[in-house]
């Protein structure tokens, strides 16, 4: 018998088919392993994640609710419907891991923050629901920085999520929990939320494909809020193809997000295997040299000549507006936040620190529930969308946004997609990019070009790196596909191409990796 | 005329009024939830008219359409329309150009006037409003 939480969703979702193996058997193994490794208080209907100074240095603390009783009784439901004779969806059964910012009912949704800490959201987001009605079990809740606001989930508020191939580095953010549960094996799938990069840079960091859809094709109907013009939940698999799948399950029109996009979503399964032979494939200029660490951009120029080896016409490109990306998007987010963490102000859930006033209550539970890069981001946000700067900042930065997404129609007139580094580093150490906002925020220099474009971009493992400091170390580097809007098709069959040349295995492996099943066993 | 001892000399008096009319629309604004009156407490509310963290508005349709209508008609439309059968050459009380002034804020930044040009108004604010309240003694 194979080890389930080893498996693939398309694998696990066979098997389950088949009937070799029950989705109650499938939920349990995996979590027993989360009860294992990931660091949570196994009891009750649902498993809280400890508090983070008694956490081990060996637990991964993905998750920081496992909806353990809620999960046994979908699998158990799942399992009578399909001996009825039910005719199931195609991932019916197959487990999958929640980023804490997606509401669902009876779980606790923190969004990473002491500000919503305690708060059961009354209501399934649209991306819950169609997990929900497509049979997917739901795990948990998982760890991220506070309202998706970091690259490393060092800004959560309940502690820090550790990198399965190395447990004393982070697995990038803001969705790392997400990416370290699947990464974990506790998981075969998982939800994360892109923003600037929130799912990418952590799926190049542990070693998965991870994608960002085109910008208003997943609903953000029950997302809370960072950013509403950037904010897109997407994928996190160990394969090309689960990931495709699973986009499918999430995506399509939701009369209940008015930024939602009308009509049909392309298919992305039909032509996935048809491979990149006779596809002109840009390289951006802009988005590789400086600032690159020489162990990504060697895995890099290994990808391209795969590529080419398989087919495919390599042409440089540019971008010409890409290097203003970083500094417009740091003032687009933040002015959208100051906007959207407005409504937190104590009076209707979450946290109230009491005070003689309301003002001084606000004030007071404001000062209590955010974290420091939340505030920071409050505090740049509200400076720039005031009286006297809006012109300069704000409204300067809105033109660059428009200049780099002329910039990527123009490419895409000659190039069928776009290839990059994913991040310009391999995982890093816990606190070595704390003390410096700058630092942190250059994690995103390659990812949010295609979130201000609104364009379908994802990350999939192309290779190993040793990081700069330790030349022992082997940790994965991630390569960036990026597609034309509602093109989303074309970059899962540049990823698959590029995945089945690679023969990259998502099983974390060396000193520091987490444990496989059977050692844990 | 009471307005007459209220206005300065050589002022004359022109009311804009905001008119809060309910629509009979069947749903609320920005939700599903129903408009009907008299239901149990707390059934006609859902998760984005009591703004929980992640819920969207969804602005309706039949509201945005109706309120219109209504604004085409009365916001000077009609008036104009009266004023030009009538073959009046002034202007009607109220216009739909005069609705449109009266509805926007009109305020103007004067920081880079000042710091590239030196410019200063002729009369302060607070002068200005001394001079208003001495105006009605």
């Amino acid at each position: 018998m194979a080890v389930l939480t080893e498996l693939s969703a398309v694998d696990l979702a066979a098997r389950l088919q088949a009937g070799e193996v029950s989705a109650r058997e499938v939920v349990d193994a995996h979590l027993d392993r989360i009860a294992a490794i990931d660091g949570v208080e196994a009891d009750g209907d649902v498993w809280a994640a400890k508090p983070a100074d008694a956490l081990s240095p060996d637990e991964t603390h993905a998750f920081l609710a496992v909806t353990a009783a809620a999960a046994r009784a979908h699998a158990d439901d799942i399992d009578a419907r399909r001996a009825a004779g039910e005719e199931l969806g195609p991932l019916a059964g197959v487990p999958l891991a929640l980023k804490d910012v997606l509401t669902m009912r009876g779980a606790p949704t923190t969004c990473g923050s002491r500000m919503l800490e305690g708060w059961v959201p009354p209501y399934d987001a649209t991306v819950t629901a169609r997990l929900r009605a497509a049979d997917i079990v739901v795990l948990g809740k998982t760890n991220m920085d506070e309202f998706a606001m970091g690259s490393s989930t060092e800004n959560s508020a309940f502690g820090n999520t550790r990198n399965p191939w190395d447990l004393d580095r982070v697995p990038g953010g803001s969705s790392g929990g997400s990416a370290s549960a699947v990464s974990a094996l506790l998981a075969p799938l998982a939800i994360g939320t892109d923003t600037g990069g929130s799912i990418r840079q952590p799926a190049a960091l542990t070693g998965l494909v991870g994608a960002k859809p085109t910008y208003g094709t997943v609903s953000r109907y029950g997302l809370v809020a960072f950013a509403s013009s950037l904010d897109q939940a997407g994928p996190f698999a160990r394969t090309v193809e689960d990931a495709a799948r699973l986009q499918t399950a999430i995506w399509g029109h939701d009369p209940r997000d008015a930024t939602s996009v009308p009509g049909e979503v392309p298919d992305l399964l039909g032509g996935l295997r048809d491979g990149v032979a006779g596809m002109r494939i840009g390289v951006v200029r802009e988005l590789q040299g400086e600032g690159y660490e020489p162990g990504v951009e060697a895995v890099f120029a290994q990808a391209l000549a795969r590529l080419e080896s398989l087919g495919a016409e390599i042409v440089e490109v540019s971008l010409p507006h890409a290097p203003y990306g970083l500094p417009a998007y740091y003032l687009i987010a933040p002015s959208e936040a100051s906007s959207n963490l407005a409504r937190f102000d104590g009076v209707r859930y979450g946290l109230r620190v009491d005070a003689p006033t309301a003002e001084e209550m606000n004030a007071a539970t404001r000062a209590a529930g955010f974290g420091p890069e939340v505030k920071r981001r409050i505090m740049i946000g509200t400076h720039a969308l005031s009286s006297g700067y809006y012109d300069a900042y704000y409204l300067q930065a809105s033109k660059v946004r428009t200049l780099i997404a002329d910039d990527f129609r123009t490419a895409f007139t000659e190039v069928d997609a776009l290839v990059s580094p994913t991040s310009p580093s391999v995982a890093f150490r816990f606190g070595d990019k704390t003390a410096d906002p700058m630092a942190m925020y250059l994690n995103d220099v390659a990812t949010v070009p295609a979130s201000l474009a609104g364009i379908p971009a994802l990350s999939l493992p192309a290779g190993f790196a040793a990081a700069p400091e330790d030349p022992a170390t082997s940790l994965p580097v991630g390569l960036q596909v990026m597609a034309p809007l509602k093109r989303d098709e074309v970059m899962y069959r540049v990823a698959w191409a590029l995945e089945q040349a690679s023969g990259f295995v998502a099983r974390p492996t060396g000193p520091r990796a987490v444990g496989v099943d059977e050692e844990v066993r | 005329m009471a307005a007459d001892t209220l206005l300065p000399e050589g002022w004359e008096l022109v009311v804009g009024l905001e008119v809060h009319v309910e629509l009979h629309t069947t749903t609320k604004m920005w939700c599903g939830c129903s408009t009907t009156f008299g239901d149990e407490p707390n059934t006609n509310v859902c998760p984005v008219c009591t703004g929980q963290p992640g819920s969207l508005p969804v602005p309706n349709a039949r509201a945005i359409e109706d309120a219109t209508l209504l604004g085409l008609a009365i916001g000077g439309a009609v008036a104009e329309r009266v004023w030009a059968r009538l073959q009046r050459t002034d202007d009607p009380p109220m216009t739909s150009f005069l609705a449109e002034q009266l509805a926007t804020a009109h305020w103007f930044d004067q920081r880079e006037t000042r710091s590239a040009l030196g410019w200063q108004p002729r009369v302060s604010l607070e002068e200005g409003f001394a001079r208003l309240a001495a105006s009605y003694r």
